[in-house]
């Protein structure tokens, strides 16, 4: 991506013929948004590594990316914590995924009757309302007094705060298939199933895609929350345990696995989109 | 020979506490293989015709009927096409041709098949694998016909299938649509705001009278048949007949803001 000396010349001459900027070749241009985000990675990672060298902050308020990755490959290799990082990983990876399915299960069916069924609508739009605003740590405490500090509290925590985004964008998914498209399957013969499977279902897609998108953002807020309780593996945990001796290094460590898992998710959405779902775009 | 029947058929939707009358005393038969077209002023009822007839709603009072049964719902035999193609954009072109076929529970190998042959009919062959957002305006119309006759109805209902087209493919399509219509057999019932295209494609034109609405003229018409025949299409609009009959339903239509 090299703006050479000899053809910016002939290129300005050619599209500016009275002076004005050079112009950039187009395939520079279409990847600026991505030069950019590597620029501000850079900087960020590149101020970090400056400010522990020159020792503006002492090692366990900021302990330099070396000791960083000191820590991490201690924490794969012999553990922290009474696990290893790829176990704390695992417990965490397996939770959020739980909590997922099953909210899937109940969240897009929900968003189906909040579509399709205004008696529907009333029955949950109320539980929804109440549900969304509430921040996950407020609730923590009661799920523990009625279910336990078991594996399934943690997974309902985690639930609770993916119900929402979830069923609010299947909802809206649903709405999103003309009434020409739904009453044009009726009459080639499609029963209220197929019509639901065949044209209000892919419709909604798109939508619950996004939907899953923003309930695992709140999945892996919510999962650092239920992890502090008598769990004894987990990200969360692994962050918790590492802050109460102020392991700094550690609790980066941990910060940084679910952001590459974040990334990582973000990264597989929109190859689905692009692969799977291309006609969303192209409306 | 079956026959799609409205009798007496009147429809209402409620309205600010009321109701208000759409349709009145509604008597309108459709054959197969013949091809009735509707005109009428905007908001004379002529949707609410064809969503009495295709199902979408019951009347108020009167009856719809399919050989002498009852209408209770939307059914395959009687296939809708929309003004917007209310195509699924998911699929591509030859599995929306072949959408019916699925409902059905035909498999991919003979969904292609009859894909190719009706796409071929509608003449986009070549089109198979293409997506939606790859054909033009009047590409997806013809798809959105092409679809409808995949499920082999008995009869054929169009709102204003043509509407959203330039004038010369509009013309084109007209003529592909008798031609379609014909080897399919049904029966038609066509919406338009076209008196030419009603004149043109319709084996009886009905005039829709608003407020409420109500069938006013009903009349006979033989230039599609001529042109299947082979007379050509120009030569056929350009008819005295043609034209004298032009207006006398323009004149209908405004009837009754002359009054
Ligand atoms: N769902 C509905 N609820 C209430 N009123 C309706 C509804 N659908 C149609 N109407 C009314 O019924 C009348 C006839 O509407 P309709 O859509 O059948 O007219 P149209 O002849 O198809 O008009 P256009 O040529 O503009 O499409 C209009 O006055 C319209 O406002
Ligand atoms: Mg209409």
């Amino acid at each position: 991506m090299t703006v050479s000396a000899t053809n910016l010349p002939e290129r300005a001459a050619s599209r500016f013929p009275s002076g004005g900027r050079p112009a950039l070749p187009a395939a520079f241009l279409r990847r600026l948004p991505v030069f950019a985000a590597l620029f501000t990675l850079t900087a960020v990672f590149g101020l970090w590594w400056i400010a522990s060298a020159r020792g503006w902050a002492p090692p366990v308020f900021l302990p330099s990316p070396d000791r960083v990755w000191k820590a991490a490959q201690i924490a794969a290799d012999t553990g922290y914590a009474s696990a290893t990082l790829g176990q704390h990983a695992a417990a965490s990876l397996g939770r959020v995924m739980a909590a997922l399915l099953v909210t899937l299960l109940i969240a897009v069916p929900a968003g189906f009757v909040l579509a399709l069924s205004p008696v529907g609508r009333g029955l949950l739009d109320p539980l929804i309302e109440f549900i969304r605003p509430l921040p996950p740590l407020a609730y923590l405490p009661l799920v523990i007094i009625w279910f336990g500090i078991g594996e399934g509290s943690k997974i309902l925590v985690i639930s609770v705060a993916m119900f929402a985004p979830i069923a609010i964008s299947t909802a809206f998914g649903v709405g999103s298939a003309s009434e020409s498209q739904v009453r044009a399957a009726r009459s080639f013969g499609a029963s209220r199933f197929q019509t639901l499977r065949h044209v209000l279902l892919p419709a909604a897609l798109p939508s619950i895609i996004s939907g899953v998108r923003i309930a695992l953002g709140a999945g892996w807020t919510t999962l650092v929350a239920s992890e502090l309780v008598a769990a004894s593996r987990g990200l969360g945990y692994m962050i918790q345990s590492a802050a109460q001796f102020l392991v700094t290094d550690m609790v980066i460590v941990g910060i940084l696995a679910i952001s590459l898992f974040a990334f990582g998710f973000e990264i597989l959405f929109r190859l689905i989109e692009r692969f799977w779902l291309p006609w969303s775009r192209r409306r | 020979m079956s026959l799609l029947r409205l009798r007496r058929a009147s429809l209402s939707y409620p309205a600010g506490g009321g109701s208000v009358e759409v349709l009145r005393d509604v008597d309108l038969t459709i054959r197969r293989g013949e091809f009735v077209t509707v005109l009428g002023r905007s908001g004379a009822g002529k949707t609410s015709l064809l969503n009495l007839a295709a199902g979408f709603v019951a009347p108020s009072s009167g009856a719809v009927e399919v050989d002498g049964r009852p209408v209770t719902g939307p059914g395959a035999d009687r296939a809708v096409v929309f003004q917007d193609d209310a195509l699924l954009p998911w699929l591509d072109a030859s599995e929306n041709v072949a959408f019916p076929l699925r409902l059905k529970g035909a498999g991919r190998a003979e969904r292609l098949e009859r894909a190719a042959a009706l796409l071929r009919l509608v003449g986009l062959e070549g089109h198979e694998r293409k997506n939606l957002w790859e054909l033009s305006g009047g590409q997806r119309q013809r798809l959105g016909i092409a679809r409808a006759i995949a499920a082999e109805p008995e009869f054929l209902l169009m709102d204003e299938p043509l509407g959203a087209l330039d004038a010369m493919t509009r013309d084109r399509m007209q003529e592909l649509l008798l031609k379609v219509w014909r080897a399919s057999g049904a029966g038609a019932l066509l919406i338009t705001h076209s008196v030419e295209e009603a004149l043109f494609l319709g084996t009886r034109v009905v005039v829709m009278e608003p407020r409420p609405g109500r069938i006013g003229l009903d009349e006979g018409l033989d230039f599609s048949a001529r042109f299947l025949e082979g007379v050509p299409a120009r030569a056929l609009k350009a008819e005295p007949a043609f034209i004298a009959a032009r207006e006398r339903l323009i004149a209908a239509i405004h009837a009754e803001e002359a009054a």
